[in-house]
């Protein structure tokens, strides 16, 4: 768990939003975001979240669902879930 | 060897004349423990499971797709299985109710007792709904020619909106807009207004405003205004799942972090198809929120019970959007429309500089 999130959680975070968006995950990268990238609304936002909790096990504050706003945010957020959980 | 229990489709939904059945949990026959699932139905808001009252045998009285009229029976719960497998003679095969006097859908006890209507000569059907009280008419409008084809069947989904919506269409509507300045240039309609917290101050506002403006938080029926005593706002929800309209209660005085907590909370509820009937009943003003959606107007539809409702349409160049309050004319005029809009326009301003 130490890898850095590039490495480690960012193509498994891609690879989650890519399925969302019905998008091949090799034309997705870590500056992708809502509003920015096609399909990537509100709503699709939402949806990433709850799929990122579930592939994860892990779960996003409210406050952090809408501030985490581009796919690197959102990896950078689940590396510190997971390993927040994993030192419990 | 006898019938223990009937389980009747509650009334869940004062909308909901008839209930789907979206699964049969048990089959004919088979041993149920009280407070096990017996069917699971599909009301126009929510999904619900129906239990047994009482340990048994159950005998369906309803199939897995079938249209169900609230407060029909839909299975039985006998003390044998022998009982309950057992083929009912004719007459025990009508529904509870069924002697002199049938059993009334709740729409149509209303009738009944409105008109003083005499349900005898109906007593045949076993069940009355409210259709069976009205007189066809004596010369009916032709029927349009019909389209080639059966046309393609709506989802479930679509057709439980459509029923919760056709409940609210009984008013005269008018409408006021105006236009509110956003608090910031910036992705202000990010996440329909959540991430800048314009959506929940503006959920709060509401809140405290309908308080001062009962005529919005009622509704209008037999020639009398009703207004509700508390608020309870509501949030429309409509993300590919049906449309719903999640309770929040009354937000007054809340802090905009809760306020968007709570409507966060419907959102991630909604989504994972775990509203419950307490996440939609009761709602008596609505929001429907499309700042996101990129569009600079649009007409939403009045809801049940309720005398108004307001649209939040996407940011303009200039950082400013659009809200639409649509209102049953019946219950306030327009310059009382424009007064309650405009006192929110300002409220919401205030709180942006």
């Amino acid at each position: 768990m130490n890898g850095p999130t590039d490495n480690v959680f960012l193509p498994r975070v891609l690879a989650v939003i890519a399925r969302e968006l019905k998008r091949d995950p090799a034309g997705l990268g870590p500056d992708d975001a809502p509003g920015r990238t096609p399909g990537w609304d509100s709503q699709q936002h939402m949806r990433i979240v709850l799929a990122l909790e579930d592939s994860f096990g892990v779960e996003f504050s409210n406050e952090m669902i809408v501030q985490l706003l581009s796919a690197r945010a959102l990896a950078d957020h689940v590396r510190e879930l997971t390993e927040s959980a994993a030192a419990r | 060897m006898s019938l223990r229990d009937v389980i009747l489709i509650p009334k869940e939904f004062p909308q909901d004349e008839t209930v789907r059945v979206a699964a049969a949990c048990v089959a004919d026959g088979d041993a149920v423990a009280a407070g096990q699932t017996v069917l699971e139905l599909e009301f126009s808001k929510a999904a619900l499971e129906l239990p047994s009252p009482s340990a048994g045998f159950v005998r369906l009285l309803c199939a897995e797709g079938d249209d169900v009229p609230v407060g029909a029976a839909a299975a039985e719960i006998h003390d044998s299985r022998e009982s309950a497998l057992a083929r009912p003679a004719p007459a025990a095969a009508a529904r509870p109710g069924s002697g002199a006097q049938p059993f009334l859908s709740a729409k149509a006890e209303e009738l009944v007792l409105r008109r003083g209507l005499d349900t005898g000569p109906l007593a045949h059907l076993g069940l009355v709904r409210s259709a069976d009280l009205v007189p066809a008419p004596a010369d009916p409008i032709p029927a349009a020619p019909a389209p080639a084809g059966d046309g393609e069947p709506l989802p479930r989904a679509k057709l439980a909106e459509i029923a919760a919506l056709a409940a609210g269409q009984n008013a005269l509507a008018s409408g006021v807009e105006a236009l509110v300045r956003l608090p910031g240039p910036a992705d202000q309609a990010a996440l329909g207004g959540l991430r800048s917290l314009f959506t929940p101050r503006l959920l709060t506002l509401l809140c405290g405003l309908l308080k001062r403006f009962p005529a919005l938080n009622g509704f209008y029926a037999d020639g009398a205004a009703h207004f509700h005593p508390a608020v309870n706002l509501g949030y429309a929800l409509d993300m590919d799942l049906g449309l719903r309209v999640a309770a929040l209660g009354d937000l007054d005085g809340a802090s905009p972090e809760a306020a968007r907590d709570a409507v966060m909370d419907k959102i991630r509820r909604y989504m994972r198809g775990r509203l419950a009937p307490a996440d939609l009943q009761g709602v008596t003003f609505t929001v429907s929120d499309l700042s996101g959606e990129g569009v600079d107007s649009f007409i939403p539809l009045i809801g049940a019970d309720q005398s108004a409702i307001l649209g939040v349409c996407s940011p303009d160049e200039s950082g400013r959007a659009r809200l639409v309050l649509r209102f049953d004319h019946r219950m306030l005029e327009g310059r009382a429309a424009a007064r309650f809009l405009n006192a929110l326009k300002t409220a919401l301003e205030a709180q942006s500089t």
